[in-house]
């Protein structure tokens, strides 16, 4: 039977999807206080650079969140700088580009540094995947200057972000620049996760809900991969390292063979 | 010479004080010698043979008078007193010495019987060559007189030989003694050290032995070792060590005991050499925390010499090593997330957690074996393992898609019987989780909202009650200004379960500030009470993680959220040092018949003194007898004072309980330690080789006294050796050649010649 919840969130998804077809826009804007303590997910904007080149990736990501786990999930994200007030009101924050951006102020740093020590988590999205350069080049730079002691390091296959949720055994994407997540790792957390292989592209629908990208070259069982690490990392965020608890090492140890 | 007059001891002696040379003198007397030849020979043709020696004799006589005189000689009369040498008997007065021995005397009574007058002569024969000193010793050496010889009392708390024996030596450095005749049993219980100071001392010791090691039997528990504090579930190995004397070849059993059951047994086989010793192991396990007095003990045996060594009382406080925290989260939120995190951080806690990370309602689109989800297991958590969590949080949490009903009335039990419970806001907590009407409600210091509408997503701060300014839960810092000025900092919370009400037994430590529909407000927002033996709290708002990150980002530190979640987790867990019936002692432990004092407090539910708390308290014994305890009450509220006498060694329970209106307090219990200051009714075994090593590093020797082959008296005697010496009082001297019959005497033998000589003819 379907709940008063699920039945408001699925109509809220078709007037959403006919607004659409309407060629309403819903917009971004500063959020109202939520019906519940629902996952909101931030966005950075950031100078230089193309900070949104896929606006709707996010919505279908939560959407995803929202369909597959208990977690209650807001469509629209928030949008913050580092310098925004209310950034420690979210502690999810995507960033996403293609191409080189001006690097963080020190003072931005040091907020970054400070929102990520105290437990927030932030997802660096490549969406281009030039590796060295554009916005490759320009996330390597500000995470050395953010963390000089602890470099980006790939994420061994047992992480726990890969276990949050789904048993991902393969990395996703729009396309395969990396079959491997890079992070920092600070303790026994890791609160910087970086993907060079495009999954807001992966994620993103148009307004009349077609993949707006395909992917390549694992077509639509990579556009799986790409949403399941989304939620992943959404469930990692929420619950960091539970799926470490030693009740549950027997099960995905027997699930993954 | 020496003559004795009425007066006194008068000694005289001729001594010569001659002025001129020896050398003259000498040429004088040949001189002297030269002319006697001469006159005998001159008179050996003119007289009588008889006449030629009376002239000369009378000649030579005066020849050495006069020669006498120049030689001076001096009369010496000294008043003189004699001094007999020294000898220091010393005597074992400790508890061991009251033992008594197979004639049924005590051993300190047969040392009495060889000293006394009455019954012995040894000690007028030793006066008679000696001056004898007498010393007693237990713990030190002290002096005493004959007339109280009959009377030593015996029973001092220890034996320290080498300690006493030095310092009588040292007292005694400028006289020594001639020599030292100690009686005792050998039972040292004082340092190995002093007796390379006694061997240079240079004084003999003649040491007697008390007892009969070879007749001597006794069986001790001489030491426990256990740890005082331990983990519950965690083992703790008890070592303790067993001597016996005697009981050659017999089979002992080492009983351990915890508040007088038997917890384990060993079994000990005596054999080797007297005296024996073994190590005895156990292992126990404990189950429960609180303090715990154990005894080892051997039960007491035929012709034992001792029977209050027999056991030894020791006590173990079990605690928690680790707070075993169950959360149960309905969703995964940053609520969840910031908690988790806290507890994580926390050493002292365990946690097992719970996320309900997909719902029946959510959509699969991977088979299961690709999900890391695993069954969330309800059955055995809430039928079998609730006891074993000392805190249980339901975060979010509703239990209607999980278990039945009735797993909340084991939840409610738990409570009663001394769990912890807490129930953090959201949206499937409280009214609109399911639970009105459940035993979970029942047991919550609120009243839920009947209409399961109750979660409120509004802006909000939390405000401090005057309870919850002074609770440790709410207390963030020790200044109350400073704390009311932290909680105003507090970023505002952004949704709140409305509850119908807080309970009339629950304490309110903080309301929300905003207004709500229905002219809601002051809506509590964290509560807590008692229940059973347990407790519980209700935090009314799934928003509490913003006190965390948000300030952080603030201020750069979450150090109030972390320490607001450690307060709330050992209030509920009934930390001890949050206890509300407080017993202190005014030292660690008390000696035998000395005064047991301390000190009670009470507080209330907010931790304030209470002043009209009744309180009861009882007091068990070491024998396990409850006694009553006197209370008077002091000046300050809620606080009293204890005092008993310490008849008896071992353990005191001291169990305290308190009242406030109808409000009856968890009891608190301190065990109160209360020890023999000696060690003499615990090591009594003669131990003669000891006293047969001070002998031969002094140079001395050792005999038992009950010994049919003993030394005389005179040996020792002889041993001792010394003569008397004479110390001056008075002297005169009185110079002979100044006297008158001297001078009349040569006078008299000139003239006696000359009248010879004229009657002779010779002139």
């Amino acid at each position: 039977m379907l709940s008063r919840r699920r039945f408001l969130h699925r109509t809220l998804l078709w007037a959403t999807g006919a607004q659409a077809v309407l060629g309403l826009e819903t917009a971004s804007a500063a959020v109202a206080l939520p019906a519940a303590n629902t996952f909101i997910l931030a966005q950075l904007q950031y100078r230089g650079g193309q900070w949104d080149p896929r606006p709707r990736a996010t919505l279908s990501l939560m959407r995803e969140v929202q369909l597959r786990t208990s977690v209650d999930t807001q469509d629209e994200r928030q949008i913050l700088t580092l310098q925004d007030p209310l950034l420690f009101s979210y502690p999810f924050l995507y960033m996403t580009g293609e191409q080189s951006f001006v690097p963080f102020t020190e003072q931005e740093l040091t907020i970054l540094r400070r929102y990520l020590l105290f437990g927030g988590l932030l997802l660096i999205d490549d969406a281009r995947g030039n590796k060295g350069r554009d916005f490759d080049a320009s996330v390597r730079r500000d995470v050395a200057r953010l963390f000089p002691d602890q470099p980006l390091k790939i994420l061994p296959p047992d992480h726990t972000v890969f276990r949050s949720f789904y048993l991902i055994r393969t990395v996703g994407g729009v396309r395969l620049v990396n079959p491997y997540l890079e992070g920092v790792h600070v303790g026994d957390r890791t609160p910087l996760l970086y993907c060079q292989n495009g999954l807001g592209a992966a994620w993103e629908r148009d307004y009349l809900g077609n993949w707006v990208s395909p992917c390549h070259p694992g077509g639509e069982a990579q556009r799986l991969e790409a949403f399941k690490l989304g939620v992943n990392c959404v469930l990692y965020a929420l619950t960091v390292n539970y799926k470490q608890d030693l009740i549950h090492i027997p099960f995905i140890r027997k699930k993954l063979g | 010479m020496l003559w004795q007059t009425a007066s006194g001891l008068f000694r005289g002696s001729i001594s010569w004080e001659y002025t001129l040379p020896l050398a003259g003198i000498a040429l004088l007397a040949a001189g002297f010698a030269i002319l006697l030849f001469l006159q005998w020979r001159d008179l050996g043709r003119r007289v009588t043979p008889a006449v030629r020696w009376g002239l000369s004799l009378l000649r030579g006589v005066a020849y050495l008078l006069i020669l006498g005189m120049l030689l001076n000689p001096t009369l010496v009369i000294q008043k003189v007193l004699r001094l007999l040498p020294s000898l220091a008997v010393v005597v074992d007065t400790s508890g061991s010495m009251r033992l008594s021995e197979a004639d049924g005397k005590s051993r300190l009574q047969h040392v009495i019987d060889y000293l006394h007058p009455d019954t012995s002569a040894a000690l007028q024969t030793l006066m008679q060559h000696y001056q004898v000193k007498l010393y007693q010793f237990d713990e030190n050496v002290r002096p005493f007189s004959l007339a109280a010889l009959e009377q030593l009392p015996g029973g001092g708390d220890t034996t320290d030989i080498t300690t006493s024996l030095t310092t009588l030596v040292e007292e005694n450095r400028a006289t020594p003694p001639r020599g030292v005749l100690l009686f005792s049993d050998g039972a040292h219980l004082g340092p190995d050290t002093g007796l390379e100071y006694l061997r240079q001392a240079k004084i003999p010791m003649v040491t007697v032995g008390l007892g009969n090691p070879s007749t001597y039997r006794d069986i001790r528990v001489a030491s426990v070792q256990a740890p005082s504090l331990t983990f519950l579930h965690y083992p703790v190995d008890v070592q303790a060590t067993l001597q016996a004397w005697g009981y050659q070849g017999e089979r002992i059993p080492v009983v351990l005991k915890r508040a007088g059951r038997v917890v384990a047994t060993q079994t000990v086989e005596v054999t080797g050499t007297t005296p024996f010793e073994q190590q005895v192991h156990f292992e126990i396990m404990p189950e429960e925390t609180g303090e715990f007095t154990y005894t080892v003990s051997v039960a007491p045996r035929l012709e034992e010499a001792l029977t209050d060594n027999n056991q030894r009382t020791f006590p173990i406080s079990v605690v928690r090593d680790k707070i075993r925290v169950l959360l149960v989260c309905g969703t995964p939120t940053w609520n969840y997330r910031f908690l988790r995190l806290a507890l994580k951080q926390d050493p002292s806690v365990d946690l097992i957690s719970f996320v309900i990370l997909r719902t029946p309602t959510d959509v699969v689109n991977v088979p299961e074996n690709q999900l890391s989800l695993i069954p969330f297991p309800t059955r055995r958590l809430f039928t079998q393992e609730l006891q074993n969590f000392d805190l249980i949080i339901f975060e979010n949490f509703s239990f209607q898609f999980y278990f039945p009903w009735y797993y909340l009335e084991n939840v409610r039990t738990y409570v009663s019987e001394g769990g912890a419970f807490a129930m953090l806001g959201g949206r499937l907590s409280f009214a609109q989780g399911g639970y009105v009407g459940t035993p979970i409600e029942d047991i919550l210091p609120v009243t839920l909202q009947p209409d399961r509408n109750d979660y409120r997503s509004v802006s909000q701060r939390m405000i401090l009650t005057p309870e919850g300014k002074a609770h440790p839960i709410t207390r963030l810092s020790a200044d109350a200004q400073a704390n009311e000025y932290l909680w105003e900092e507090m970023p505002e919370l952004d949704a709140l379960n409305i509850v119908a009400r807080a309970k009339p037994e629950a304490t309110v430590l903080a309301v929300s500030n905003g207004r709500f529909d229905g002219g809601v407000q002051d809506a509590p927002l964290l509560a807590v009470q008692r229940f059973g033996k347990g407790r519980t709290l209700a935090l009314m708002s799934d928003y509490t993680w913003k006190w965390n990150f948000q300030l952080a980002g603030q201020m750069d530190s979450n150090q109030y959220y972390l320490q607001f979640i450690r307060q709330l987790t050992r209030w509920l867990i009934r930390d001890p040092g949050l206890k509300q019936v407080r017993i202190m002692a005014d030292a660690t432990e008390f000696s035998l018949g000395n005064e047991v004092t301390g000190t009670i407090q009470v507080l209330q539910d907010d931790y304030r003194p209470a002043p009209n708390a009744g309180l009861t308290a009882t007091l068990e014994t070491p024998v396990g007898t409850e006694v009553p305890v006197e209370l008077v009450p002091t000046n300050n509220p809620g606080e009293f004072r204890y005092r008993f006498r310490a008849s008896e060694v071992g353990l005191y329970n001291l169990a305290a309980q308190a009242t406030i209106g109808p409000t009856t307090h968890e009891a608190d219990h301190l065990l109160l330690r209360v020890y023999h200051p000696g060690d003499e009714n615990q090591q009594a075994a003669p131990n003669h080789a000891f006293l047969q090593d001070i002998a031969e590093q002094t140079g001395g020797v050792f005999f038992a006294l009950q010994d049919p082959a003993r030394p005389t008296l005179a040996s020792l005697v002889e041993f001792f050796g010394g003569t008397p010496s004479s110390k001056v009082l008075e002297e005169t001297r009185q110079r002979l050649r100044e006297t008158l019959p001297l001078f009349l005497l040569v006078l008299v033998c000139l003239a006696l010649e000359w009248w010879w000589r004229r009657r002779a003819g010779l002139f």
